[in-house]
């Protein structure tokens, strides 16, 4: 399986790590030999200096024989443009470009533009991502399933937890209410847990619960569950455009913009007319005081600096907003930076487009990919196509080799369930799996999935 | 630096190691020779001992963190520790009296220099010469190459590359598939496939198979060692020249070629610039060489010329070292063309050593681009190679390359002049290890050798081939006070 990167920039590696840890041969173009040195001191890929729009040069590069070529360039015109000359002139079944200035719908998807499979746009996928933290709660360690009421949580055993030195097995009799426990990691160590597994003090557990008794469950572990009414987004970017769209007209009328760019806060409240849009300079003391922004739940910032909205995220946090949320756009090692900063939830555009690409890559059926843990741990949500080789099978006799587990389940009608041994696989449901991401060709054959 | 994570994977190579010596204890086992068989299998318990309590101590580590700096060191580990106990069943089999030698000969196979100090090679036991031609084989494409390419022990990780980086020649380290692991199998399985074309075309040629295959080993590997005394001139064949002439000319190639001629990419190859220079070189000088012999003379056709011209021309340009004849008594000017070629060495990214002929061409364009500056002041010169506009940082590198390689040269050759041999011996030998060519001029031609040295500077001199084959830097950052401190 060979893909091709154009772009050896931090987005462009962040993906070929991923698809050199799925086993595939990964080659990436650029133009700057400087780029592509890294690149290859960083991943096991071939690199190559060439231009992306130049047929010959791509030829030489090999891309005439992949059977991937995603373009990842900082430029939308590059992505388009190459990724026409690859479909059109080498017949590569599948490509992907990354534009920014493009957005599409459902329907859109479908139109053939010059022959491209799928394009992404980083705006939109980070909008739908903080969307979705907004709909599901306000923790950066959870992970929401689309269309699913189970949620994933990560949690923390310190010296009082009621899961100290106790056994898996034990701990399902301890706590009342369903859970899961999909994945540990002890010591740097990430694993999926067996029955005798035993939890101790500093592990982190990754555990699936479902929605409606998450509250009572998380009250049982220690944890309360803001809920977040009001809203302020700092920056009329790309991503508030887009978020917005994704708002309930009711939330909107809870949801207050401040940008300094007096232009985009009259197109915005044009197009949001429930929105309040406020045209100031969020770094002035003023703002915090004259608009009560203490008294809202969440702030995301969401402005086109990273560094800004790092400071302005940990600033609210400390001046009384419930939660906060920052947008780090370019280099994704702020996030690594900024955890100690009190930031409830640090959102990588890189990640959530490389997550997308991915999702892409593995599977139309695949509908929701995340990573766990340093990306050690992947959950992934899987729909069950009619000539899936589990269908009719109870979950007890699914083997899965300890090298993953299933957490979740979602029937047709929209029922989400936690599965016991009896459940048997239908077709149309959709299972929620947490994996190693080593043995992700074990799970394809088990599912019976031709990756791409 | 991961000192833990290094220790554990040399512990690993010299497991592989100690298996495949299990293959001269085999040949061993079949010509009786008992001795040399008990040296094997000592040699191969105390490895195995050693390496897995090495293993077992550094349990836990892995590799994902391996950084250049780390493949330096382990690298270098690597070469000083399979020389090390190559040479034990040396010792053990009294091929030599004293490890010293022994640790000269083995360092001479790895390294592929073919330098040796044994005085009468036909006399030792045959699994131990078959042992001796091994180590050329393995170290002609690298052990540590072999090791990515059968072990997956470091797995995907992007080390892997900073492993490759280390050992192989040239100035720009590359790869050319995808995977490190992959590259490294196309290169082992490339080199494999001529080894054995060469075994079937000496066979086909009369030779024997422990003849044919020691010949290739060390052929392939561009390396030298014979089992006859009086090297390839010991077989007395022309077919048998003229094979290993072509062999020798194959192994001082870019592999990398090779790979893209498989891969159906050969107008790309036959574009390659370092292999018009490499074939202009070694033909030119033959011809020249040649016609000045039949003249002189020395030969009476000018065939035959020719033959002996081009094999001594291969043999030395490829850093082989084999002989036919023994050219110090050839008058001066052949004999000249050799010493041009001594300071050339074969292609980058091939088994041979030396400056590299890319090296050169570079150097040579550099100076050129400087005239034509001279004349135009304002001219922009860009340097060019097959693959567009050489880098200035390469240049650059490139410069400091052959720069260092003459002081180590002449430094080396301070010290050996310690031993009291005359200049050209000194200049010559010190040339011939770091060079890693096998054989040289004075009393270190085809027909002299190493047992004219005193023991010490053995030692001086397994150090100038180990760092020649490891083209200098991998090694002398080590010593570098920045490497362990920062």
């Amino acid at each position: 399986m060979k893909v091709v990167i154009l772009g050896a920039g931090r987005r462009g590696i962040r993906l070929a790590r991923h698809l050199v840890e799925e086993k595939k041969d990964v080659v990436m173009i650029d133009q700057r030999a400087s780029e592509i040195n890294r690149a290859m001191t960083s991943v096991d890929c071939l690199g190559v200096v060439a231009s992306g729009t130049d047929a010959e040069e791509l030829r030489n590069a090999g891309v005439s024989n992949a059977d991937a070529f995603i373009a990842l360039s900082g430029s939308d015109e590059i992505n388009l443009v190459s990724c026409g000359i690859v479909s059109a002139e080498f017949g590569v079944p599948l490509t992907i470009a990354a534009v920014r200035s493009l957005s599409y719908t459902e329907k859109a998807k479908s139109v053939n533009l010059l022959g491209i499979s799928h394009i992404v746009n980083p705006s939109q996928e980070a909008a739908r991502h903080i969307f979705g933290d907004i709909d599901k709660g306000l923790y950066s360690d959870i992970i929401s399933f689309e269309n699913s009421s189970l949620v994933l949580y990560n949690i923390y055993i310190d010296s009082k937890s009621k899961f100290r030195n106790k056994a898996v097995r034990e701990l399902r009799q301890l706590i009342p209410g369903q859970f899961i426990i999909a994945a540990v990691s002890s010591n740097g160590n990430v694993f999926v847990p067996n029955g005798d597994t035993v939890i101790h003090e500093n592990d982190t557990l990754s555990i699936t619960i479902s929605e409606d008794t998450a509250e009572e469950m998380l009250e049982e572990m220690g944890r309360v569950r803001p809920k977040a009414e009001k809203i302020v987004i700092i920056g009329a970017t790309m991503v508030t455009d887009f978020l917005l769209r994704l708002l309930s007209r009711k939330r909107r009328r809870h949801t207050t913009v401040i940008a300094r760019d007096p232009q985009a806060c009259e197109e915005l409240a044009l197009k949001y007319p429930d929105v309040l849009v406020l045209n100031e300079n969020i770094t002035n003391e003023g703002v915090f005081r004259q608009e009560n922004l203490d008294s809202y739940d969440l702030m995301i910032s969401a402005t086109d600096s990273d560094e800004l909205n790092i400071i302005i995220a940990s600033y609210g946090k400390h001046y009384g907003i419930k939660s906060t949320m920052a947008l780090v756009n370019k280099n994704h090692d702020f996030i690594r930076m900024a955890d100690h900063l009190g930031i409830d939830s640090l959102l990588s555009t890189q990640d959530v487009t490389v997550d997308s690409i991915v999702k892409y890559l593995q599977g139309i059926n695949i509908s929701g990919i995340h990573s766990l843990f340093e990306g050690k741990i992947e959950a992934l949500e899987y729909k069950i196509p009619s000539n899936c080789p589990l269908c009719g099978k109870p979950l007890k006799d699914i083997n899965m080799k300890g090298k993953g587990i299933i957490v979740g389940a979602r029937k047709p009608d929209g029922t989400s369930l936690l599965p016991g041994g009896d459940y048997t696989v239908n077709e149309g449901d959709s299972l929620i799996m947490v994996i190693d991401r080593q043995e992700l060709d074990f799970i394809q054959q088990l599912l019976g999935i031709k990756a791409f | 630096m991961h000192i833990k994570s290094v220790i554990r994977l040399v512990a690993q190579i010299l497991v592989f190691v100690a298996l495949l010596m299990l293959i001269p204890a085999l040949i061993a086992v079949i010509h009786e020779e008992w001795q040399a068989f008990s040296g094997f299998i000592l040699t191969i318990s105390l490895m195995m001992v050693l390496s897995i309590l090495a293993i077992i101590l550094t349990k836990g580590q892995d590799y994902s963190q391996f950084s250049a700096r780390d493949g330096f060191l382990f690298t270098t580990l690597t070469w000083i520790l399979a020389a090390a106990f190559g040479a034990i069943p040396l010792l053990i089999s009294r091929t030599f009296d004293n490890y010293t030698s022994c640790y000269f000969e083995i360092m001479s196979g790895f390294t592929t220099t073919g330098a040796s100090t044994l005085a009468d090679i036909e006399s030792c036991f045959k699994s131990i010469l078959f042992w001796r031609s091994m180590t050329n084989w393995l170290g002609g494409m690298g052990i540590v190459v072999l090791f990515v390419a059968f072990l997956p022990a470091i797995g995907a990780s992007a080390g892997t590359f900073h492993l490759i980086g280390a050992e192989s020649v040239g100035p720009v380290k590359g790869k050319f598939t995808p995977k490190t692991r992959t590259t490294a199998i196309w290169l082992w399985g490339i080199y494999f496939g001529f080894t054995a074309l060469e075994v079937i075309f000496l066979c086909a040629g009369g030779l024997d198979l422990y003849n044919a295959v020691t010949v290739a080993f060390s052929t392939l590997s561009a390396a030298g060692f014979c089992v006859k005394n009086a090297s390839i001139g010991g077989f007395n064949s022309a077919y048998v020249e003229i094979v290993v002439t072509v062999f020798m000319i194959v192994s001082g190639m870019n592999f990398a070629l090779y790979y893209k001629a498989f891969t159906g990419k050969l107008r790309d190859v036959l574009k390659d610039t370092e292999m018009h220079w490499y074939l202009f070189i070694t033909f030119a000088a033959s011809l020249a060489g040649a016609v000045y012999l039949n003249a002189s003379g020395t030969f009476d056709t000018i065939g035959l010329a020719f033959r002996k011209m081009l094999f001594h021309i291969v043999s030395v340009l490829t850093t082989t070292g084999f002989a036919t004849a023994d050219y110090t008594t050839w008058p001066t000017f052949p004999i000249m063309l050799l010493v041009m070629v001594t300071f050339i060495g074969g292609c980058a990214g091939s088994a041979g050593g030396g400056i590299k002929v890319v090296r050169v061409s570079v150097v040579c364009k550099s100076g050129m681009n400087v005239i034509k500056k001279r004349i135009h002041p304002s001219s922009v010169v860009q340097l060019k190679d097959s693959d567009g506009v050489v880098n200035q940082e390469v240049v650059t590198s490139i410069f400091a390359f052959v720069s260092v390689y003459i002081i180590t040269w002449i430094i080396g050759s301070v010290i050996i002049a310690l031993t009291g041999q005359d200049l050209l011996t000194c200049l010559s030998s010190t040339l011939l290890t770091l060079g890693n060519i096998g054989i040289g001029f004075g009393k270190v031609s085809p027909a002299g050798n190493f047992t004219i040295f005193p023991l010490w500077s053995k030692w001086v001199f397994s150090f100038l081939m180990m760092i020649g084959r490891l083209e200098l830097f991998t090694v002398y950052v080590i010593f570098s006070r920045a490497f362990w401190k920062r």
